[in-house]
């Protein structure tokens, strides 16, 4: 199964002098399991984008295949997609409206019509993926945890869903450090260990480049670059050019490469940045 | 000037207090950051410095007037303004010079001074030319900029800002981080709070909180320079000075106060 976009357009307002393109003749392959961050200025499309891929938004014009449905501007029953293409949307904490905090996350499950058990079956398994602590809060209310807790439990209701899928927009926006570096943290395992297929928005190049494998720069509704993760950040001048920055770390590798020293790459990482400098220093 | 003088709060519902015995003064014109992670009790810090909480224990003066008279509550609040973090919670009118007007005119204010005001107080967040659109159909980093037009048209001493720029993408959080260094140019006194750290390193000086404490109070070269407190404190160290701070252990000769990029690049040049 994967994701196959293919001359994919979006307008909102269509007909309208408020008529614009939240995405224009956008085509895309993503591969079974991969990690890809999709970054851009705000109104680039980041989140339309995410809204096509699990059937929010049809395309005004174009296809998709999504986890073998296919998608077009035709009214269909996207049911089956939904529950296979998880979507977090911003601030979901502000969508918890549950008594308890199993019942929340049971909620999704609930309404496809399984069993008790399995649902129940279903919440403990989500709630241990995302690294809260079932016995002890299954029971609580949702609105007497702390934020970081509070956007997991809204996580854990995507994921009790058991999709193949997982799209985030902006998953750490206003968490702590610690909040944000333990989230980030849980969604690499997810990763790794489930095979789930990740597709995460972030205004953070450093976390961007933390969790993807690939990048993907969205501007005007377009696709305007698509690279593996280390091959990303090495044309500076195009970021600037889309109003964007690189990771500061490739940055500095940047501006050593510009002086004229030797490093190959524009590593984003505080290590792989470490290792080359150590290296240069030591052939200089 | 504000001092706190031994000052714990405790919520009614709590066992243990948010703030714990501070004691600190925050001088005229400073620019202040506070940071630490949730729950470490920035934000009810900040909310006794303008008598939105009273201390259970211990004195906060702003301006010699102790929160604790009621008496001087709206003195202080007028003295002492604040901007939160969700822009879009504290914008009450449907046209952005009402908006920054609205703070003045409950204060009874004389019309015509009220308009220098606003005038002014845009003027000073670079929002002039937005005067007559409403607040709603602005960005995320222009409506916080509202959001401190408002605050200095009651013409405050001191500004407290909350996370004011948590919710902001980077382009609104740079647009609110340069309007908060023109105020400070201005002279105005300034308390950051924040979980960015890199926000820190244009202050004059950093206080760390951590379980109602104030536990480090220092310029941010010094606090940047204590890598292994800060991690302890579970505070994320800025890459550029995580990098530099890693090649120093690996035995590369970089001074301590390496804070920004450009002084990284500059040191490393003639390294490599």
């Amino acid at each position: 199964m994967s994701i196959t976009l293919k001359n994919i357009s979006h307008e909102y307002n269509p007909g309208t002098t408020f008529a614009t393109f939240g995405l224009k003749d956008v085509s895309l392959h993503i591969a079974d399991g991969e990690a890809v961050g999709i970054i851009g200025p705000t109104g680039s499309g980041k989140s339309t984008l995410l809204q096509h891929i699990n059937g929010l938004l049809r395309p005004t014009s174009g296809e998709l295949e999504v986890e073998g449905i296919r998608i077009t501007s035709e009214k269909q029953n996207l049911s089956e997609l939904r529950k296979n293409v998880g979507l977090v949307f911003q601030y979901p904490e502000y969508q918890l409206f549950e008594e308890t905090i199993a019942k929340d996350i049971a909620f999704g499950p609930l309404n496809l019509g399984l069993a008790q058990e399995e649902v129940d079956q279903r919440v403990k398994e989500a709630m241990d993926l995302i690294g809260l602590d079932y016995e002890s809060l299954k029971d609580r209310s949702p609105f007497e945890i702390s934020g970081g807790q509070k956007r997991r439990v809204a996580i854990a209701g995507v994921l009790a869903m058991n999709p193949s899928v997982l799209m985030l927009d902006e998953p750490t926006a206003g968490l702590d450090p610690l909040g944000r570096s333990q989230l980030l943290e849980t969604l690499r395992t997810l990763h790794k260990t489930k095979k789930i297929t990740l597709i995460i928005i972030s205004h953070s190049m450093e976390e961007i480049a933390s969790i993807s494998q690939r990048i993907i720069l969205m501007k005007n509704g377009e696709i305007r670059m698509d690279k593996p993760v280390e091959e990303a950040f090495e044309d500076v001048e195009f970021f600037e050019e889309c109003g964007m920055d690189v990771p500061v770390i490739s940055r500095v590798m940047y501006e050593l490469r510009k002086a004229g020293k030797p490093l190959s790459r524009n590593y984003a990482s505080v290590e792989e940045a470490r290792e080359a400098i150590l290296q240069a220093v030591r052939h200089a | 000037m504000i001092r706190l003088d031994n000052v714990s709060f405790t919520y009614d519902e709590d066992e243990f207090p948010a703030v714990d015995d501070v004691s600190l003064t925050i001088e005229e014109g400073s620019f202040v950051v506070l940071i630490g992670h949730n729950g470490s009790g920035k934000s009810t810090l900040a909310k006794l410095l303008n008598a939105l909480l009273i201390p259970t224990e211990g004195d906060v003066w702003v301006e010699e007037m102790n929160t604790k008279n009621e008496e001087y509550t709206w003195d202080i609040r007028k003295n002492v303004g604040m901007v939160f973090q969700n822009p879009d919670n504290q914008l009450v009118a449907t046209v952005v010079e009402e908006e920054v007007a609205f703070g003045p005119e409950n204060l009874g204010i004389d019309p015509a001074e009220i308009e220098l005001r606003v005038t002014d107080a845009l003027e000073q967040v670079g929002m002039s030319e937005y005067r007559h659109r409403p607040p709603h159909m602005l960005s995320g980093g222009q409506k916080q900029r509202i959001a401190i037009a408002g605050v200095l048209a009651m013409q405050p001493n001191m500004i407290v800002f909350d996370e004011s720029t948590a919710m902001l993408d980077p382009q609104g959080r740079n647009e609110v981080l340069e309007a908060i260094e023109n105020l400070k140019e201005k002279g105005m006194t300034i308390l950051l709070i924040t979980h960015f750290m890199e926000e820190a390193t244009v202050a004059d000086r950093v206080l760390v909180m951590d379980k109602g404490k104030v536990v480090m109070d220092a310029p941010p070269v010094e606090i940047f320079s204590r890598v292994e407190e800060l991690r302890e404190y579970q505070m994320e160290i800025p890459q550029v000075i995580e990098l530099a701070h890693e090649l120093r252990e690996q035995g590369i000769s970089l001074s301590e106060d390496i804070l920004e990029r450009e002084e990284l690049v500059e040191e490393l040049c003639p390294l490599l």
